[in-house]
């Protein structure tokens, strides 16, 4: 049996066409032959697939429209002043939803794995962040910015550099002193992508261009702000992630902070935050980015050199 | 901006070109934005973007399927994954040298990815069969009665269309045997 004959047999077969007879005799050789068996999966698996409703059209449909689709990189890039939202006297409940975030947000932090790209002999665990509404402090570490000094996590293998002070781990991120631009990253700085529904700005007065390194710390002060187009979603959190320049440690996700942001509440129609940390980082040029927690698509990606002092 | 999220799932299922476009509109360039930052280029967006739709058409028939996140972060999440595929292959055969795939991935998505990646195989052949043949085979696998098929393709008798359908199938069947993927099929 072969050809023409085969093909309608099988098909017969397989659509419970045969006759109980001929179904039996057709059974019967079946599980003898191999390569028929193989055959007979072949046809079924092919009527299957190509019999989906409306998957041909779908797949041409597609075809089309990308055939003729001309990709913009920068639209969905807003220009702060064109933004219109709506007034905060609608968002009443509003308070009581960021209260709730900025809970979530904390329990998070406290409880949250640890990053899988730490060695946790060159990480240490303590992180801690000042509060959003404290008084950006002097330049020179206090005591008290000592204690709430960010330990960084490790991106890659580069050396870790020790504090002499305290001999506590001193986190090395960035090639040191190279400051050699990521393209990757280059292309979406000040790029204030409108998310499905947020869009950040952030202020340019508090915004690091340069940072000291001071005593082995850098103290990074980013100020911003939320904008939504009129609701934030009930589960939606956002991070602030830096990476450092190098051109791997973005492209395979590893940054070397990922923190939640606390959301103020809304003023001005949008959630004001601040992000005050004192950084053991080496010189170098660093990345941050301001992502929605369950979709890391950049809302905003910013940079800031780390320069020693007297640089 | 209000977007009934269903609505998209609904344009998917049903192939309909204006809703489709919408997506396209909406979502396009956010993913390329994506791609290209990740070292792709924009025609590496659109592959994705356009392979991410089917996909979605797949989980969306599943029985138990519902719409849990934003449409976007769904779509969002398979592109991510789709594009960490491609580069692992990328990588294995040589044309990037980096260090170790970090792309965290669902594994129900990567599971659509992988049986989506076999269904290609079929449509590949599909793709290659002519005008013709696509459209006789597919009014045969609509389950379509042959003397219908054979009004619709003007075919003078009965028999000729068998016979035209039987030469379109073994075409096509023929395709998907020298295609390299064929051995790794799960039949």
């Amino acid at each position: 049996m072969k050809g023409e004959h085969l093909y309608e047999k099988i098909e017969a077969y397989l659509s419970g066409d045969l006759s109980d007879a001929d179904h039996k005799v057709f059974e019967g050789e079946l599980a003898k032959d191999a390569a028929l068996q193989k055959e007979v999966k072949l046809h079924r698996r092919l009527e299957s697939e190509l019999s989906k409703p409306n998957k041909k059209l779908l797949r041409d449909n597609l075809k089309i429209i990308s055939a003729r689709q001309t990709i913009n990189l920068n639209e969905g890039e807003i220009n702060p002043k064109n933004i219109n939202i709506p007034k905060s006297s609608s968002f009443k409940w509003l308070p009581f939803l960021l209260i709730a975030l900025a809970f979530l947000a904390g329990a998070y932090f406290l409880t949250r794995p640890k990053n899988n790209t730490v060695k946790p002999s060159q990480a240490p665990t303590q992180q801690e962040l000042e509060s959003p509404n404290q008084t950006p402090q002097e330049q020179t570490p206090t005591e008290d910015s000592k204690r709430n000094e960010i330990r960084l996590h490790q991106a890659s293998n580069e050396k870790v550099e020790k504090n002499k002070e305290n001999d506590q781990a001193l986190i090395a991120s960035a090639d040191p002193a190279d400051f050699i631009s990521n393209p990757y990253l280059d292309n979406q700085i000040g790029n204030t992508v409108r998310g499905e529904s947020y869009s950040v700005i952030m202020d340019k007065s508090a915004t690091a261009g340069k940072v000291a390194l001071i005593n082995g710390v850098a103290q990074l002060r980013l100020k911003g702000s939320l904008k939504t187009d009129g609701k934030l979603e009930k589960d939606a959190s956002f991070v602030l992630m830096i990476y450092t320049n190098k051109k791997e440690d973005y492209l395979e996700d590893r940054s070397i902070l990922n923190v939640p942001i606390n959301l103020q509440p809304l003023k001005n129609d949008a959630f004001p935050f601040q992000f005050n940390a004192n950084l053991r980082i080496t010189p170098g040029l660093y990345y941050y980015m301001v992502a929605e927690k369950n979709n890391d698509e950049p809302l905003h990606v910013g940079k800031f050199e780390v320069q020693s002092q007297g640089r | 901006m209000t977007i009934n999220q269903d609505e998209h799932i609904s344009a998917i299922l049903s192939g309909d070109m204006k809703g489709l476009q919408r997506i396209y509109d909406l979502y396009l360039n956010r993913i390329a934005r994506f791609i290209t930052s990740k070292g792709g280029n924009s025609e590496d967006a659109k592959d994705i973007f356009q392979d991410a739709l089917i996909i979605v058409f797949e989980k969306a028939q599943g029985p138990n399927f519902t719409l849990s996140s934003q449409f976007y972060t769904f779509l969002y999440g398979i592109c991510r994954n789709l594009w960490g595929n491609r580069l692992k292959k990328k990588r294995t055969s040589g044309v990037i040298n980096s260090d170790d795939e970090t792309y965290t991935s669902e594994e129900d998505i990567q599971a659509s990815i992988e049986a989506e990646e076999e269904n290609q195989v079929f449509w590949d052949a599909f793709d290659r069969i002519g005008e013709d043949c696509q459209k006789l085979m597919h009014l045969f696998f609509e389950k379509r009665r042959m003397d219908e098929i054979s009004t619709i393709m003007g075919h003078g008798s009965v028999n000729y269309t068998k016979k035209r359908k039987y030469k379109c199938k073994e075409k096509l069947l023929d395709w998907i045997r020298q295609d390299i993927r064929y051995t790794e099929l799960k039949l």
